[in-house]
């Protein structure tokens, strides 16, 4: 039967796929486990990790609780980095005098160490959770800009003086080629943005804050809770994969097209 | 069909044309073209100078000449993407003084939309120009039946081959039913068989769907086989070396490329292509 044929070799794809990285993933950890029960590493050097998901499940509920609010200040500087990013990108690409006028303003602040820039924010805007919205936000703004004016700047001039010679708006050479165009760029943008986002937020949490998943390591390897430390950045690591990989889902659904035809 | 006589254009032929453009035979004129860029460094490059060219209405007329010769630039300036520095020409009988929508143009390169599908790309200068007389989608069907592609309506442009992506382009060139359709070396991009086969196809579309039809190549060979005249251009600044009328008989076939004359048409284009022959350039200076 060709369907079970079928079936059976997308199983095999699928096994070939995500076998190889699973069991990369699961021997490493039996052998950290292994190692560190061999030579009886202490606990507050370098836990085990059966010693950091116990550490993770006596914690609970909490955890949820600093998660979710790394998460919150994530994705909100990623947002506004999209929301401002994009029609920054615009007006680089529409206008050589804006493009002269922003990129040097969109270098300096990425040349600024965010490191050094996140205290003075918590001075003007306290300990809440906007400092560490304008961290990430900071931070993930950069590539999308770069990115997406690389894109809108892609189409062919073909297209373009196709779309010109049928007397086509701007709003038509935008909406109809440009964007679609970009897409594809603005993508990989958002990739390394997103990443860079989950950073920006813990970073904005080290200077200082009272909760989410960069406090709770500031504060756990205070206290010697190194197992407890560990979880968190296991915890920052799978929000980091899961938020990547939900945009590359997106841009799977938007652009499938994308690298088939060149 | 009306051709026009096949005379390098000077200025006295173009005035005594006048009367051409009131029958309407005439369709695109170009009196004393210039065209100089400003480089980045400011420095002025000649691209066109006095160039007199006119075409009539359904002619086949095939530019050949060197790389970067101005011909593309020519094209340009026909249709009304980039302004004359000097003269005028003349569509229609109007000065041209912007992008004209009743060309259809085809590139080198299919530049179809990869986000659209075969149908969708083809319906593209309907979309832009917000046409709703008839049915467009119909129309798109026919087009591409035409062209041999019916059944890949749907399909998406990297399912197809290059031949197939360029015929896709040239149904989008025809849909909005242009006067004119602009070919910049359309099939340069081709490897030689597709090439032929692409030409054939050309000359059957041309004799379903009657239009002017200006066409750039580098080949010689294709220029023969399709033209009704043949203009040959000299490098920077571009001039029009001479016109040649090809007077095979319609439709072409293939084996009019064995014909004795055939080969003498080459021949001939090519010394002057090579500059061994003058008698163009004594006849327009």
């Amino acid at each position: 039967m060709p369907g079970l044929t079928l079936r059976r070799a997308k199983i095999g794809a699928f096994i070939q796929d995500w076998g190889p990285p699973t069991l990369t993933l699961a021997a490493l950890v039996v052998a950290w486990e292994a190692v560190s029960k061999i030579f009886s590493v202490p606990i507050w050097l370098f836990p085990a990790p059966s010693e950091i998901a116990a550490a993770v499940f006596e914690r609970g509920s909490n955890l949820y609780f600093h998660f979710g609010i790394t998460l919150y200040e994530t994705i909100c500087g990623f947002v506004l980095a999209i929301l401002l990013g994009v029609p920054l990108a615009v007006s680089v690409t529409h206008s050589r005098v804006l493009s002269n006028t922003i990129y040097p303003l969109i270098l300096v602040t990425q040349s600024v160490p965010k490191v050094a820039f996140a205290p003075i924010l918590l001075i003007w805007f306290g300990y809440g959770d906007l400092p560490k919205i304008i961290v990430a936000f900071l931070v993930a703004f950069f590539p999308i800009v770069v990115d997406t004016a690389t894109g809108l700047r892609s189409p062919a001039p073909q297209a373009l003086d196709l779309a010109r010679q049928l007397s086509a708006s701007q709003f038509q050479i935008y909406t109809k080629i440009r964007f679609p165009s970009a897409l594809p760029h603005f993508f990989s943008g958002l990739k390394v943005a997103i990443t860079l986002a989950v950073i920006g937020a813990v970073i904005g949490e080290f200077v200082g804050s009272e909760s989410g998943l960069g406090f709770l390591v500031i504060e756990s390897t205070s206290h010697f809770k190194t197992p407890l430390a560990f979880g968190a950045m296991a915890l920052l690591a799978l929000m980091s994969m899961v938020l990547f990989g939900i945009v590359v889902a997106i841009e799977r659904i938007t652009c499938p097209w994308y690298g088939r035809d060149h | 069909m009306g051709i026009a006589p096949s005379t390098t254009a000077t200025a006295a032929d173009v005035e005594a044309d006048h009367r051409d453009i009131a029958t309407n035979r005439v369709i695109i004129q170009a009196v004393n073209v210039s065209k100089v860029y400003q480089s980045s460094d400011g420095e002025k490059i000649t691209a066109l100078t006095s160039l007199n060219l006119e075409v009539s209405e359904n002619e086949f007329l095939v530019i050949v000449g060197p790389s970067g010769c101005g011909k593309s630039t020519l094209l340009k300036l026909i249709v009304g993407l980039l302004p004359v520095t000097d003269g005028t020409i003349y569509f229609h009988g109007q000065p041209v003084r912007g992008p004209r929508t009743d060309v259809g143009m085809v590139f080198q390169e299919p530049v179809l939309l990869p986000w659209r599908t075969v149908r969708q790309n083809v319906l593209f200068p309907i979309e832009i120009l917000r046409r709703k007389d008839r049915d467009y989608v119909e129309e798109s069907d026919r087009l591409l039946t035409l062209v041999g592609l019916s059944g890949f309506q749907d399909k998406m442009p990297y399912e197809l081959s290059g031949g197939m992506q360029q015929r896709a382009a040239i149904c989008r060139a025809l849909i909005h039913d242009p006067t004119v359709l602009i070919m910049d070396e359309p099939f340069g991009a081709l490897d030689a068989m597709t090439r032929d086969e692409m030409g054939a196809e050309l000359l059957r579309i041309w004799q379903h769907r009657r239009k002017t039809v200006i066409f750039v190549t580098h080949s010689i060979r294709e220029a023969v086989w399709l033209a009704d005249r043949v203009v040959v251009m000299t490098a920077r600044p571009a001039k029009i070396a001479d016109i040649i009328k090809i007077e095979f008989e319609r439709p072409r076939t293939d084996k009019m490329q064995f014909l004795p004359q055939f080969g003498r048409y080459v021949e001939e284009i090519g010394d002057i292509v090579a500059g061994r022959r003058a008698k163009g350039l004594l006849c327009q200076d």
